[in-house]
């Protein structure tokens, strides 16, 4: 089995969506289908559990770049797929109606999204990493055009988000190249056996390390992350926050040998305790829907950092998925309401969620995952991390991880009451223009995943093991 | 040889980042040109690297330079100036959307 189509098909989709100028019902259905088609080739990589490599114009490894599907790039390629394919349903229902998904400042086409699935696929594909860095600032690139399609001060907060990732791109172009320099191989297998523990690795390591942690948004610096999503679209947020912010994770679980990983222990610990308490924090006093959860997907990388700093891999894996899933649910149904009652502010949505009972369970269902509780997808994922935590002896952070989500709780809590259960007894009032906009069939399908994933966790369990032993040998 | 290049990069940074953070909103996507153009420089300097094996085969014994690192470096060349002119045009979109310069102006989404 190939990987090839995986990068074929998102091109050929991207080629097609700029070939139809501005129809955007034709281009989100060109989405939708390679999608769809992705999310089926890779779960037909993951049952087949090859590790399928392909061999760029036929050179052998060292000497040519290769793409290969092992574990941990199938775990990521499915998460991936399966968030895209819940945007792009998102997408196609809305243009659908009304043949366009939001008034936009940015690009006339929907091309951002194949874009990011072309890149993404590549880069978790790739076995070489200045390959891996091309990918990078591809999906770099396509992040900033989605978030300009927004309708909120999109120009401003995609400004401040591409310099902040360009800042990154930059810290990991130099990072790829010292590593060139010390190990004289671009590929990430063969490039582990020339490292020692000397400072010019602990440098390169730190560069890479700034490099992810900007992406994965993770204090301190998470700052672009809440302005991001609240100017973009709905299904931009979607791939945002299920999509994107997962490669910065990806990236230091692939280089977690070339980078020593156990050296930085301590610094993940720290970082990751210190984005849970300030991502809570922010959440709980933001009033702003789509800023909340921004700040949610900052505290909930921070659980996922403390499980790398207990060198769970296993359990940091699942716990991203799970978070992907969750965030996908969140944002659909924060999307639905916020643009049918024409304003994301808590205080103006009080109320909402009463004649609206298909959101208010998906906000439900998808805050339930969040702070851990059966039978989502959440609670498999907080089991490992609190069972990581007592296998480790830190109990520290084990305590810490618990007050974590009692935070979590706190924020999802107030922002469901106050969206959904009418904290003040007021109704708002829906925008007319709005009403045949929107269905529930992405969220549906989102919060059924997370259900599903709950119930159902064994194979995703396997594949998150499988994916761990990968990433820690290398 | 190889200081002069050092120091060179070490200059382009600190200009670099001192551009990034100015006031003035022309200046961030010039600091973001001058430290690509320090990170270019960096990647070249690695065919300087004396203390690794060959990358292909070892032909003979004299010093030589890696020729990787000129394609890694033509690549990372184009994907900067891509780059930066996308940064130079959205910052020229923003500026007229905002009809000011100042980044102290651009208050909307505080982080």
């Amino acid at each position: 089995m190939s990987p090839i189509p995986l990068v074929a098909v998102p091109l050929l989709a991207l080629l097609g969506v700029l070939a139809t100028g501005a129809r955007h019902r034709v281009q989100a259905l060109l989405i939708l289908i390679a999608a769809l088609s992705c999310l089926v080739w890779t779960i037909a990589l993951v049952v087949a559990e090859s590790v399928a490599t392909v061999n760029m114009g036929g050179w052998p490894t060292p000497l040519g770049i290769s793409l290969r599907a092992d574990a941990l790039s199938r775990l990521f390629l499915l998460v991936n797929s399966f968030v895209f394919v819940v945007a792009s349903i998102e997408l196609t229902t809305r243009t659908a109606r009304t043949g366009d998904d939001d008034p936009a400042e940015g690009p006339s086409s929907l091309s951002a999204y194949p874009a990011l699935l072309l890149a993404l696929d590549t880069m978790f594909l790739t076995a070489d990493f200045f390959d891996f860095y091309v990918f990078f600032e591809l999906m770099g690139i396509s992040a900033f055009l989605l978030v300009m399609r927004g309708s909120r001060e999109p120009l401003e907060a995609g400004w401040k988000f591409a310099v902040q990732s360009i800042v990154g791109s930059l810290s990991l172009l130099a990072g790829v190249s010292f590593l060139y320099g010390l190990t004289g191989t671009l590929d990430m297998e063969g490039a582990a056996d020339f490292l020692d523990r000397s400072p010019s690795v602990l440098w390169t390591a730190s560069l890479f390390l700034f490099a992810f942690l900007l992406k994965s948004s993770v204090f301190p610096f998470h700052w672009w992350q809440a302005d991001a999503h609240a100017a973009s679209t709905t299904p931009g947020s979607v791939v945002l926050a299920g999509a994107i912010i997962n490669s910065g994770i990806y990236g230091i679980m692939r280089f977690w040998p070339l980078l020593y990983g156990e050296a930085f222990g301590w610094l993940l610990g720290a970082v990751g305790i210190a984005s849970m308490f300030v991502g809570a924090l922010a959440a709980v006093r933001s009033d702003d829907a789509k800023r909340v959860l921004g700040y949610s997907s900052t505290s909930q990388l921070g659980f996922v950092l403390l499980a790398l700093s207990w060198s769970a891999h296993a359990v940091a894996a699942f716990f991203l998925v799970a978070h992907a899933m969750a965030k996908s649910a969140l944002f659909l149904a924060t999307g639905f309401v916020g643009e049918r009652f024409g304003t994301y502010s808590l205080r103006g949505l009080s109320g909402a969620g009463l004649r609206h009972p298909v959101p208010a369970y998906t906000y439900l269902l998808g805050f339930g995952s969040l702070v851990g509780l059966p039978p989502t997808v959440g609670f498999v994922g907080k089991v490992g991390l609190f069972g990581a935590g007592l296998e480790s002896g830190d109990w520290g952070g084990l305590a810490l991880a618990g007050f974590g989500s009692l935070a979590t709780l706190g924020y999802g809590l107030r922002a469901y009451q106050t969206m959904f259960m009418g904290g003040d007894g007021s109704h708002p009032e829906p925008v007319p223009e709005a009403r045949a906009r929107f269905s529930h069939v992405a969220m549906v399908v989102a919060v059924l995943a997370v259900v599903a994933a709950g119930v159902l966790a064994e194979p995703l369990w396997q594949l998150s093991e499988a994916a761990a032993a990968v990433g820690v040998q290398g | 040889m190889n200081a002069l290049l050092a120091i060179a990069i070490g200059v382009l940074v600190t200009a670099g980042t001192f551009q990034l953070l100015s006031r003035e909103l022309f200046r961030v996507p010039f600091g973001i040109y001058l430290l690509l153009n320090a990170s270019n420089l960096l990647v070249l300097s690695m065919a300087a690297s004396t203390d690794r094996a060959a990358p292909l085969a070892q032909i003979d014994r004299s010093p030589q330079a890696d020729p990787l690192v000129q394609a890694m470096v033509l690549t990372a060349i184009i994907i900067g100036f891509g780059i930066s002119t996308f940064l130079l045009m959205l910052t020229g979109r923003l500026a007229s959307r905002k009809g000011s310069l100042d980044t102290s102006d651009m208050r909307h989404w505080r982080g």
